[in-house]
């Protein structure tokens, strides 16, 4: 129920971009209203508890939430929303019951790599600390500010050895990369190449080989959230509340309301119904929306078209991804072990372990298989979420409790099926994949199963139409500077008072807050509004160098 | 990792609704306060999880809302932090029990000539014997127990109203002396409104129905009071009550610690000063000062044994704590989606049924209620066939945001107990939780057909998977312990103690007093009330909520007023 029906902002979406806008605009001086279509807030930081166990049904491994602004600005940490780090970052099951394992510390990958190749270990540093650089000096800042147009990020690259080197990458493909890394333990490029591709990244296409450098180096940073990933969007929610932020859940926005080419409001139903409709005005709104809801759905098209030929084009031509996830949490009462915990102490706790590939080409054409829709291959990775974060499973009853989440990658629309039938049975094979890794997997112990499908994301979440949980395809047309367009991707739309900051605009999907920060900015000057917090230095330095604008 | 701010005026343990309702309280009074919870999430038993897909939202505990009947909903403006209650349009009845033959004993939602006419098809004597209790109670409102919304429980209000009690027209003289089930025995003749009363009188227990005083007063209690309205659901379900207690508590200043067990109450000279963390905490083995009071809003056993410690009690109060019961019934549920309203068979002769929110059903007969007893209280087996006595919730019917378009969602609750000793204790209960589910569903169909085609998911949920979640309430349904004459009123959870007082200086306890808490929100405001006082603090003048205030308010914007006799 909201207090007033006249805001300065509406935020539509309280998932952890809009969280973010909502809370640096509410604290600049503005009067924000949350409006949120679930009963909770946070988007795909989601956990629900299954009989005492925690299962982070969505988001579950944070890339960037160590290296984000909001993070620090927003005081998270001192709210006390932590994150955790695991030393022991992934590992790759053989089936010979060996396994190669990565470390958060670099001394120890390449120590562990040495088991195998003393070549590999001293390649894996150089390639380690070189897209170090590259994802530090440029990926991770240039997150945090408004993109350049491609061509004249092109030139720029030609400027410096570090942008030349970013351009050498972005030539090639992700698995002509992971060939360009000569490693002569195919183990090795295979858990690289997978780590880097698992989320929906096409190992055969160039369009996004410039974020390689970057899931490189944040998946072998990977932390977790301590409590659940629902902690860090209820202490994002927190810190716009405390400023006085409103929130409305349970109420779907049906349409914006539209004047003269300007949005003046919302108007609002409970969800799932028709009804009553209730109208909020505000001075500027911002969206989380995809272009298919915000410019197909939420504006008539006679209104949009007035506006911008290019954004009905983009609301009626939108890409979704052409895979997905699947995933199969698991409550188990006791905690299995692998068999190559006995060659290989690391995978006890790597907080990622990779079944079913060895080498590159097994990544490449199970990610081909998947995206032509077929199922053919039990490949996956593996997450004991209690390893990590004990308190996630409910030690007073079940002191060897343990939260396992299987996760894979998988077509929306399966060639054999669909997914109301194949879910349990696709469970069933990773299930029994996996087990084959293990010495005393015993399905008794199993407290709780939760198979989440692609049409599972796709009902929790329906920006994440088709499962597309990036909120569209990575494609050229839908990237950096082009996403959601050229005219929308600095966040302010050719329709006036009207912004968007979902993961369908610059720099994407994943959990980065990227979206949510930058158009804050944006917002909070077009508004004249304090913008009290200060730009890192390393996005300064960036923006110097002509990386972002 | 930054350290948090570590002085608090007032500490509260546990963040379940009657945690947040004192320190929401205790904030807005202008002391700085803290909440502890162990879990990720507050309010651990007013919660709304989607365990099942996405868009159906389950209640995994507390389902009939009531904290409009309380002074904290006008006083903590739960309205204003977003609380928005929801009854079934147009329903006029609040709870119903169908039987086999076609009947049902309907308790009308707000009128009691309602319920009058509607007894009166099955049993006119019956009917006379309501209205003139009805009628008794609505037109003096003497003799009403110091219930949940009545106030600190005290010895001396308890022996008031033994006095009071003798003078009540139609019952038995010494009717606070039998069980619930006897009372209901000698009041009434036809075995199915002695049924319906008794089983919306179970919605507190077993353990309560069976013993002497509780089980009585809980019978009266419902007669009386409760009846006139019944309980609602929040848009978006129950955990919207947490949201608005959290989201009050944090407006004033107040700061919740989440995914920090407490340890110990740091206790200094008979004194409690603090508190300090377990070592799976987020700030392992932090210590926190409370300057002027510590709250515990955790059961009596791991407050005083866990946090306290038996080297600070007397021998007299170790003796009590040891006897602290938690048997009685715990809940297994069946949660429901359906793709059709759900259509009861005793709608044909009774409509309002389908527009209800709130049912229980299986018992056909007195000795149905002595099965159910003997499961729970004797022989530790779930009742077979069960006895779907714990609380049965049509949702959808009143928020249509709790599933997704054309679905509804509905809950069964059957009584059972905890332990299941004779299948070798309660982690049996994950072996059986869906055969028991199955019998439990067996008899649901006989009363709600439609329940076979419209089936679209069922999620079942065992007291161990309660357990699971929620250690503290130690099995019991309810969080606060079992409700029997042994441990209620001035005399729980220990007699002498004072709760919410206790024998140790500065430290409180929420989880006490009345007969059962539901989610009235009294037994947090009666915290908060008597650390107030404890401060000598004068009460702001907000803080002057009085019981039925909210519903009064709420009432009068829907045009609907109550009826509390008949004519």
């Amino acid at each position: 129920m909201t207090e007033q029906s006249q805001y300065d902002v509406i935020v539509v979406g309280a998932g952890h971009n809009g969280l973010t806008a909502a809370a640096y605009l509410q604290r600049a001086g503005a009067k924000v209203l949350v409006i949120e279509r679930r009963h909770e807030t946070g988007g795909a930081l989601v956990t629900e508890e299954f009989s005492g166990y925690r299962f982070n049904l969505h988001a579950n491994y944070m890339l960037m939430l160590d290296v984000a602004p909001p993070y620090r600005d927003l005081g998270l940490e001192e709210d006390g929303c932590v994150y955790i780090r695991p030393e022991v970052e992934a590992s790759l099951l053989k089936e010979n019951g060996d396994a190669i394992t990565l470390y958060a510390d670099l001394d120890r990958s390449v120590e562990s790599i040495r088991r195998f190749s003393a070549r590999d270990a001293e390649r894996f540093r150089e390639i380690y600390l070189s897209y170090k650089q590259i994802a530090e000096e440029y990926l991770i800042p240039s997150t945090y500010g408004r993109p350049v147009g491609s061509a004249q990020l092109a030139a720029t690259y030609m400027e410096s050895e570090l942008g030349k080197r970013i351009l050498h990458v972005t030539e090639m493909t992700p698995y002509e990369i992971s060939k360009s890394w000569d490693f002569e333990t195919p183990e090795l490029s295979a858990l690289l190449l997978y780590l880097i591709c698992m989320w929906g990244i096409d190992p055969e296409e160039t369009n996004s080989s410039y974020l390689v450098p970057l899931y490189f180096n944040r998946m072998l940073n990977a932390t977790l959230v301590k409590g659940g990933s629902h902690r860090l969007s209820s202490t994002l929610q927190k810190a716009g509340i405390v400023a006085g932020m409103e929130v409305m859940e349970n109420h779907e926005v049906k349409r914006f309301i539209v004047e003269d080419g300007a949005v003046k409001g919302v108007e609002v139903a409970p969800t799932g119904t028709e009804g009553p409709l209730q109208r909020i005005d505000a001075k500027v709104v911002v969206t989380t929306t995809d272009p298919t809801t915000t410019f197909g759905k939420f504006i008539p098209e006679d209104e949009v078209l007035k506006r911008s030929k290019l954004c009905l084009n983009t609301a009626k031509n939108w890409e979704w991804e052409q895979s997905s996830l699947f995933l199969c949490h698991l409550a188990l009462r006791k905690k299995p072990h692998f068999k190559a915990e006995a060659k290989d102490p690391g995978v006890e706790t790597a907080f990622i372990r990779v079944f079913g590939v060895e080498t590159p080409e097994d990544v490449v054409k199970h990610i081909k298989e998947v995206m032509e829709g077929h199922l053919l291959h039990d490949i996956g990775h593996v997450t004991f979420t209690t390893d990590v974060d004990p308190a996630q499973a409910p030690k007073e009853t079940d002191p060897d409790g343990a939260v396992c989440r299987i996760e894979a990658c998988v077509p929306y629309a399966p060639a054999d099926g669909d997914w109301a039938t194949l879910s349990s049975e696709y469970g069933d094979r990773l299930i029994a994949k996996l087990s084959s890794y293990m010495t005393d997997f015993d399905p008794a112990t199993i407290v709780r199963r939760y198979d989440y499908t692609p049409v599972s994301i796709e009902m929790k979440i329906p920006q994440m139409k088709r499962g597309s949980f990036k909120h569209g395809a990575y494609v050229m047309t839908q990237m950096g500077y082009s996403r959601p367009n050229v005219q929308c991707s600095s966040y302010k739309t050719p329709i006036d008072n009207l912004y968007v900051c979902g993961a369908s605009t610059f720099p994407g999907g994943m959990i980065t807050f990227g979206a949510g920060y930058n158009a804050a900015k944006v917002v909070a000057e077009a508004m004249r509004l304090n913008v009290w917090w200060k730009e890192p230095a390393s996005v300064s330095a960036a923006r110097e160098k002509g990386f972002l604008l | 990792m930054a350290s948090p701010k570590s002085q608090y005026d007032a500490i509260v343990i546990g963040g379940g609704i009657n945690g947040l309702t004192t320190a929401a309280y205790l904030q807005k009074a202008g002391l700085s306060t803290a909440v502890f919870e162990r879990r990720d999430e507050s309010g651990t038993f007013a919660s709304t999880e989607e365990v099942m897909y996405p868009g159906v939202k389950v209640n995994m505990h507390a389902s009939m809302l009531m904290p409009h009947f309380g002074p904290a909903y006008v006083d903590l403006e739960l309205e204003r932090f977003g609380l928005e209650l929801l009854r079934a349009p147009g329903a006029r009845f609040a709870y119903f029990h169908p039987f086999l033959d076609g009947n049902a004993v309907m308790f009308s939602g707000r009128d009691a000539r309602e319920t009058y006419e509607a007894w009166k098809v099955i049993s006119p004597k019956d009917a006379e014997t309501f209205r003139k209790i009805v009628n008794f109670f609505g037109a003096t409102r003497a003799g009403m127990p110091q219930g949940p919304l009545g106030g600190k429980p005290t010895d001396e209000s308890f022996l008031a109203f033994v006095e009071a009690s003798q003078y009540i027209p139609i019952f038995p003289k010494d009717w606070l002396w039998m069980t619930g089930v006897e009372f209901a025995d000698c009041l009434f003749e036809n075995e199915q409104i002695k049924l319906a009363i008794l089983s919306y009188a179970a919605t507190g227990g077993v353990d309560g129905i069976s013993s002497r005083i509780a089980g009585p007063i809980a019978v009266m209690t419902f007669l009386a009071t409760f009846s006139a309205e019944g309980g609602y659901t929040a848009r978006g379900g129950s955990h919207s009550l947490t949201h608005a207690l959290v989201r009050c508590f944090i407006h004033y200043g107040g700061k919740i610690f989440y995914n920090c067990p407490v340890e110990k109450v740091i206790i200094d000279n008979k004194q409690a000063k603090g508190v300090r963390l377990s070592k799976l905490a987020t700030y392992p083995e932090a210590e926190f000062k409370a300057s002027r009071a510590v709250i515990s809003d955790v059961s009596a056993k791991p407050t005083f044994f866990g946090m306290i410690g038996e080297e600070h009690l007397s021998v007299a109060e170790r003796v009590q704590l040891k006897r602290f019961d938690y048997r009685g019934s715990s809940l297994f549920t069946n949660y429901y989606v359906m793709s059709e309203r759900p259509d009861f068979a005793c709608a044909k002769k009774f409509p309002e049924a389908n527009n209800t929110f709130m049912y229980n059903f299986g018992a056909e007969s007195m000795a149905d209620v002595s099965r159910l007893i003997d499961g729970c209280m004797v022989r530790n087996l779930p009742p077979d066939p069960p006895v779907v006595w714990g609380g049965c919730f049509n949702y959808s019917i009143a928020d249509p945001t709790q599933a997704p378009p054309g679905q509804y969602t509905l809950l069964t609750w059957a009584m059972v107990p905890y332990e299941l000793r004779p299948l070798g204790g309660p982690e049996k209960w994950d072996d059986i939780r869906e055969s028991y589910a199955d019998k439990v569903e067996d008899v649901f169909v006989q009363y709600l057909p439609n329940l076979k085609k419209a089936k679209i998911a069922r999620y079942a949920n065992t007291p161990h998977d309660y357990v699971r979640r929620n250690p503290h309430c130690g099995g019991n349904m309810h969080p606060g312990g079992a409700v029997t004459e042994a441990q209620m009123w001035s005399w729980k959870p220990f007699a002498g103690c004072n709760a919410p007082r206790t024998p140790i200086d500065s430290f409180y306890i929420a989880q006490s007093g009345g007969i059962a808490n539901y989610t009235t929100l009294t037994a947090g405001q009666m915290a908060a009330v008597e650390v107030m006082n404890g401060l000598s603090m004068a009460l702001p003048e907000w803080w002057n909520g009085v019981a039925f205030q909210g519903a009064r308010e709420l009432l009068a914007r829907q045009g609907a007023e109550l009826r509390f006799t008949v004519d």
